[in-house]
């Protein structure tokens, strides 16, 4: 008798185990990504922020082979790299004051370490053309004007010292070093980010400033004969500052600026409620009644992509990165983004180990990374985190020059994006769910693809992601098929799922 | 050509109106929009759906920014002398500005008065009643701002949190090595705060770069809170039937004289004289103070102990981190233990003078609304049924932070909370922060102190270790051996015209005279003496006792 009693209890336990497995998935019908259906025919791919390291000595010996080898398996069509001009100017006011803006004697040091750690990054976008946005941070001197030698705080990027040294920056770069992989210049980060009056360099930096700073720099590119280097109008961040800057870029600067650039940070909430979609499409769609060229001949990029949720506003960081959802979420951003207009994106960021905050603590490293080289990191934090692993497999699909498009007939917290190569000979989509349950359906693209007779399936979440034994993804399954022909694809509640064509 | 002149004369009255009137449009406040700035904003942007949801409910729209710390007097004068007030701004108004920045405000018209009723609003009524100085913030029997209430239930300590962190682990480690002949529990007398600095500085401070005390810069010298009556300028004298300098009384210089000899034998190593603000609190998460004098809130605390763990060439655990930030109670050389006093509020809401009574009504119901149980339920957790939900307390149910767990927090007696859609982050293990607009709206009113063990933002190593210190100094207070260094009312609040005007240059001025006392050797008592008493002083301190009655 208690050998039945335990038998049964066995049963019942082996019946509650499979039931709670088998989550019963929401069936949405066939979803077919129509021809008539385009998202865009003027994408330009996705990318990472790799920043100038701003001390090496700082991570791993050795590990600059384990970034290249990140990178390569990312492959961003995308790299924002930002610098600065304190690393580079020397004898400032060698021969005049700080408000003697004549001065014009000073001069660089382009040999020090700064532009050492640039180089090995533009020396593999170069290589791999990889199109790169450069930078400045901001203006060289003390944001306490008390300590500040320079005088450059006052007048931001209007200082015409400002257009001379961003232009002898360039001219080595481009002239110089050759890199002709640069193709846009960040006229200062976050120029409506004024912060607070002794601690930001940005404070005095109005709009009317930057423009007038993004004016004279173009003069002074176009001087020297770089008149195929573009500025980014904007560069700023948050919905309300580009709200603010954006429409003045689009009504005066529309003769000088090919390039929209915005960086979003935003919430868990946004991204799930799939809110962000719209917001991006409004900005976007007011950007263009002033500038109709967007879209055309001009674009909009993202060049700072993260969330806003989980992130320390003392230390810099961001306290999600090690999580799966992270993965998850910034897929949706991605997905979303590009729904709502968006010709290319850079996430925010590759290595913990690129930038520091100095504070009154010294030097602490911003994590944000999609992995660390610093030394001081342990095992754990240097690890390649979820997120590197879903946004490989979404710069390795959604390549520039593809044709997007969406679907119709979706559940309830599933979007969907697929794209087709220029050739018509390769592609696949992304199904993000964000509900609760898990949803099943039929894919299928209506364009035509000759592709390879197999797809490759990647599933994305803690349970399912999987790593080969080279630490980077592997699909879930291969399969023969066919884009054009009905797939049959689940994807797990708080999970996407991305079918290509080829092995990502 | 009569005509032609009427006509450009026409023309430029109809030209100066249009400008006139677009010059006038500037100025009008936007109805539509309300502008605030605040300290605790420094990491929000209000772009988040909780504050969009805000939004839509009170129809209006929100437009924020920070002041910083190191500026924010600054940063508040600044907009206030430009005349560019946002609608709703935050002040710092203490002991010694009282009366040159409300005042100010109010005589100058730049603030306005709160409705004389406020029971349309009454959780803002009860929060503004609860404060227990308010009477004197009216002005003609009006109030011009709210009270930043620390806890909104009223029961806050009446004693800081400025106190002393220490390196437990230097401690247990000389007494393992027989240096240290005291029990290492946390709890020390004068005698054995004193062994522990005299341990301290003869084993680990002989580098010459590591320090057996330090102060935060606007504490130093702490110890003299061992002997003195008062924490700032004034004080009674001992038959209480004046008001003196705090700064003269015997029992201010017993302190001064006795921080002087811990300067000379070197316990006071770090040189205070030429520290800037931050930099001892940098020098002890370095590791080279072993008594640090700081104000320990829970931010603070929090900070010091992520710092020590970020700079730390490897993951400390907890009990090692514990070791490197334990809070000290010490008890002074007359056996009781001394602490400044605090009110139940830190910083003023003011509105603008430019608003209109309906914004204001407007901004009063958002107050309220913050305030509320279910507002309150909002700001800590988001939306009911998607971030949270409410279960009942029974017998069988379980507490705790994992998927057994039946609630996270007890909101009120039966009622529990369980987060639905809260992350962890995988790398710290405390919950993110959401962002949560109305979580930073309501530091409008209040600091939420009511909350901290129910919101899941709180550090969870952090805070319980300072919830025994203060339960401990709550104890020692019933028992009457706490002593609360507290300025009276009357003269805290007091505003006679040579105080209102040179109160804050006078405490700077003899803050200046204790440091040349104890670092400049020529500079001698009776000089001191001379410095916070006459002078200035007299003129104060005789304005302030004849407005009191008493001389």
């Amino acid at each position: 008798m208690k050998k039945i009693i335990a038998i049964l209890l066995l049963l019942i336990l082996i019946m509650s185990v499979l039931a709670a497995c088998h989550e019963e998935a929401e069936y949405t019908g066939e979803v077919v990504f129509a021809k008539n259906r385009v998202v865009s025919l003027s994408f330009d791919g996705l990318g990472v922020e790799w920043g100038t390291y701003e001390d090496t000595k700082k991570t791993v010996k050795g590990s600059w082979d384990r970034v290249l080898t990140a990178v390569e398996r990312l492959d961003p069509a995308l790299v924002r790299c930002m610098t600065n001009l304190d690393w580079f100017v020397t004898d400032f006011n060698k021969n005049g004051t700080p408000d003697d803006y004549s001065d014009d004697t000073w001069s660089y040091n382009f040999n020090n370490k700064q532009m050492v750690n640039a180089c090995d990054v533009l020396d593999y976008c170069q290589a791999h053309g990889v199109k790169v946005a450069f930078g400045v941070w901001n203006v060289i001197g003390d944001a306490n004007q008390k300590k500040d030698e320079f005088g450059m705080i006052p007048n931001a990027t209007a200082d015409p010292r400002w257009a001379k040294m961003c232009a002898d920056l360039m001219d080595y770069l481009i002239k110089v070093k050759g890199y002709t992989c640069i193709c846009w210049f960040v006229n200062t980060n976050e120029p409506n980010v004024t912060g607070n009056e002794g601690s930001s360099k940005n404070y005095y930096n109005t709009y009317d400033k930057w423009e007038q700073g993004v004016r004279n720099v173009r003069a002074a590119f176009d001087s020297i004969g770089l008149t195929d280097l573009d500025i980014i109008g904007g560069d700023t961040t948050g919905i309300a500052g580009c709200e603010l800057y954006l429409p003045k870029i689009a009504s005066n600067l529309a003769d000088v600026v090919n390039n929209y650039g915005i960086h979003m940070y935003v919430t868990q909430m946004t991204i799930e409620k799939g809110t962000y979609k719209d917001t991006i499409a409004s900005l976007y769609g007011q950007t263009r009644k002033k500038d109709e060229a967007l879209g055309k001949t001009k674009q909009m990029y993202i060049w700072e992509a993260g969330l806003y949720t989980g992130k320390n506003d003392v230390t810099d960081c961001q306290a999600l990165i090690r999580n799966y959802e992270y993965g998850y979420l910034m897929a949706d951003y991605t997905v979303q983004s590009i729904l709502g207009g968006i010709n290319g994106l850079v996430y925010w960021d590759l290595d913990d180990a690129m930038h520091f905050m100095y504070g009154a603590s010294g030097a602490t490293a911003k994590e944000w990374g999609m992995f660390s080289t610093l030394a001081a990191a342990s095992a754990k934090m240097q690890e390649y985190r979820p997120w590197y692993h879903s946004s490989v497999l979404l710069t390795n699909l959604f390549r520039p020059g593809n044709v997007l498009y969406d679907a119709g007939g979706l559940s309830e917290g599933m979007r969907v994006l697929s794209t087709v190569d220029k050739d018509r000979t390769k592609g696949g989509y992304i199904v993000l769910n964000s509900s609760s349950k898990a949803v099943k359906g039929e894919f299928v693209l209506e364009e035509e693809v000759k592709d390879s007779g197999k797809l490759y399936i990647y599933v994305y979440n803690k349970a399912s992601l999987k790593l080969g034994s080279d630490g980077f993804v592997v699909p879930n399954y291969v399969v023969d098929g066919n884009l054009n022909k009905r797939t049959e694809i689940t994807v797990p509640a708080k999970s996407f799922v991305v079918v290509s064509s080829e092995r990502l | 050509m009569k005509k032609v002149l009427l006509i450009i004369l026409a023309l430029s009255i109809a030209l100066s109106c249009a400008v006139g009137f677009a010059a006038c449009n500037r100025n009008k406040d936007d109805e539509s929009v309300i502008t605030i700035r605040n300290l605790y904003f420094n990491d929000w942007n209000g772009e988040d759906d909780y504050t969009a949801m805000l939004e839509e409910m009170f129809d209006t729209k929100f437009k924020v920014s920070s002041y910083s710390w190191a500026d924010w007097s600054t940063q508040v004068s600044s907009s206030w002398q430009s005349n560019s007030l946002p609608n709703v701004f935050q002040d710092d108004i203490d002991s010694y500005n009282f009366a040159n920045t409300y005042l100010a405000y109010v005589e100058d018209g730049s603030v306005k008065a709160l409705p004389d009723d406020l029971s349309p609003w009454p959780n803002v009524k009860k929060l503004v009643e609860s404060v227990a100085d308010i009477k004197h913030f009216k002005v003609d029997g009006k109030l011009y701002g709210i009270p930043v209430a620390k806890n909104i239930n009223g029961n806050v300590a009446e004693f800081t949190p400025f106190t002393y962190v220490y390196r437990r682990d230097w401690a247990k480690e000389l007494k393992e090595q027989g240096k240290l002949n005291i029990e290492v529990d946390d709890d020390y007398t004068w005698t054995e705060f004193t062994a522990l600095l005299k341990a301290f500085y003869d084993n680990k401070c002989q580098s010459g770069n590591v320090y057996a005390l330090a102060d935060v810069e606007w504490g130093f010298p702490s110890i003299i809170n061992f002997y003195k009556d008062a924490p700032h300028c004034f004080t009674y004298n001992s038959t209480k039937t004046e008001v003196v300098s705090n700064y003269a009384t015997d029992n201010y210089v017993n302190g001064l004289k006795q921080a002087k000899a811990w300067v000379e034998n070197g316990y006071y190593g770090y040189d205070q004289f030429r520290s800037n603000d931050g930099d001892a609190n940098k020098v002890y998460y370095g590791g080279r103070i072993g008594v640090f004098y700081e104000n320990l809130s829970l931010t603070n605390y929090t900070t010091l102990r992520k710092n020590i763990q970020e700079t730390s060439t490897r993951r400390l655990s907890k009990e090692e981190l514990d070791d490197k930030t334990a809070i000290m109670k010490v008890s002074g050389p007359d056996g009781k233990y001394a602490l400044e006093g605090q009110e139940d509020w830190f910083s003023m809401t003011f509105f603008s003078s430019k608003i209109s009574d309906e914004k204001m009504e407007k901004i009063l119901s958002i107050m309220d609304y913050l305030l509320s149980e279910e507002g309150t339920l909002f700001g800590l957790y988001g939306v009911e049924g998607h971030d949270y939900e409410k279960v009942e307390i029974t017998a069988d149910s379980i507490q705790g932070d994992d998927e057994y767990s039946d609630y996270n927090y007890v909101w009120k007696d039966g009622v529990g909370i369980k987060l639905l859609s809260w992350t962890k982050s995988e790398g710290t293990n405390q919950y993110v922060n959401p962002y949560n607009g109305a979580r930073y709206l309501r530091y409008m009113c209040t600091l939420g102190y009511d909350i901290i063990d129910k919101d899941p933002l709180t550090d969870t190593s952090a805070y319980p270790i300072l919830k025994d210190w203060e339960d401990f100094m709550l104890a020692q207070q019933e028992a009457g051996n706490l002593r609360i260094l507290k300025e009276p009312a009357e003269v805290k609040w007091l505003s006679t015209p040579t105080k209102a005007d040179r109160a804050g240059g006078v405490l700077e001025a003899a803050n200046k005279s204790v440091q040349d006392y104890l670092y400049n050797s020529g500079y001698t008592l009776d000089q001191y003496k001379n410095e916070v008493s006459k002078g200035t002083w007299e003129t104060m301190l005789g304005e302030i006792n004849r407005a009191l009655g008493l001389k």
